[in-house]
């Protein structure tokens, strides 16, 4: 857990287990503000869509959401928490463009 | 006000049709919708001697949840049975969605069933599905039978169209109402989960000297170790506090 932006790995990460869920955007929110969670549900369809950035603290809300979801049918947590997310790789298409001061050229520098 | 409006008396057929509009209003469940529809089926269809009501289960399988006569729900298994009948093509046809037959015994709108109908003393059917501008297949459909060779008429044949407009309005109604208190429902206990949690990441906080933030990961480690929900460990740390 960490209150540091979390890769651009979270966004894709979440909207994977949404996807594999029965769960509607509706029902998730439901249930990550049951985990205490305060963001809005437009807030929380802005982080799926990789628009919005959360930290690692949120993020872990939201996949904690998701991971009891498939806890109750018989999954052990799929939907990777922050500290997971930081040792892999960004998806191709959320990987910023090389000049940007977050993108994967300044960080090889 | 004019004179005239004084000596208006709506007729029998506007009247059942108010008195239903009011009672629909009050029908809080699926069952008490179908209930008063049928009710009223039966008082304002005149040449309807039996009435039901058809609903398509979510898995596509057809069942008869009201009706007025033990013989309506016989006649709408047999046509589940057999695939074939009014009740069972309303619900798979476009538009107005209305089927039926005149003279049940001779069998050309239905051959199997028809003459089986017929056999068992009912002569003419209509049937019409409900939700009438919605695409096939239809959630169901209400069936009108007489003991009378064309023994629904063309006024009949209209009121019933009336009337499952009426019901597929207070269905959609109860269903969206339904949802809605289910999503309330889902809320009050995603409340009462956040509370239990804000209590035990306050147990945490303050005896641990941990942030609000740093409480949560602990209450989650454990609930991704133990395999059970987060509201649970929250609630066993928050009710044994004493203890802990």
């Amino acid at each position: 857990m960490s209150s540091e932006q979390t890769p651009p790995s979270s966004g894709p990460a979440l909207r994977a287990g949404l996807a594999l869920s029965d769960l509607d955007l509706a029902q998730l929110w439901t249930a990550y503000v049951g985990l205490g969670g305060s963001m809005t549900a437009e807030q929380l369809s802005e982080a799926l869509a990789s628009r919005r950035a959360l930290s690692g603290h949120e993020h872990d809300m939201v996949a904690h959401a998701l991971n009891e979801h498939f806890l109750a049918r018989g999954h052990d947590h799929p939907v990777a928490y922050a500290e997971e997310l930081d040792a892999r790789e960004p998806i191709e298409h959320d990987v910023l463009p090389p000049d940007s001061d977050h993108g994967p050229a300044s960080r090889a520098k | 006000m004019p004179p005239e409006a004084e000596s208006v008396v709506p007729g029998a057929v506007a009247t059942e049709f108010v008195a239903l509009a009011r009672t629909l209003l009050d029908a809080t469940t699926v069952s008490e919708v179908l209930d008063r529809v049928v009710m009223a089926a039966r008082a304002v269809v005149r040449g309807a001697d039996m009435v039901s009501v058809t609903v398509r289960a979510p898995d596509g399988r057809f069942h008869t949840p009201v009706e007025t006569d033990e013989l309506a729900t016989q006649l709408d298994g047999l046509q589940y049975d057999l695939d074939q009948g009014p009740c069972v093509e309303a619900t798979r046809t476009p538009g107005p969605g209305l089927v039926g037959s005149s003279d049940l015994a001779d069998g050309t709108e239905f051959p199997e069933w028809g003459p089986r109908a017929a056999e068992a003393g009912v002569r003419s059917v209509y049937a019409v599905g409900m939700f009438p501008d919605g695409g096939a297949p239809r959630l169901g459909a209400l069936n009108f039978y007489s003991f009378s060779v064309a023994g629904l008429d063309d006024i009949d044949r209209d009121t019933a169209m009336v009337l499952a407009a009426h019901a597929s309005t207070a269905l959609a109604a109860t269903r969206a109402h339904s949802v809605h208190e289910v999503k309330a429902a889902q809320l009050q206990e995603a409340l009462r989960s956040r509370d239990v949690i804000g209590q035990a990441k306050g147990i945490l906080m303050e005896r641990r000297g941990i942030t609000e933030d740093e409480a949560f990961d602990v209450l989650r480690v454990a609930s991704q170790s133990l395999n059970v929900k987060l509201a649970v460990v929250a609630e066993t740390l928050a009710s044994r506090r004493a203890d802990i």
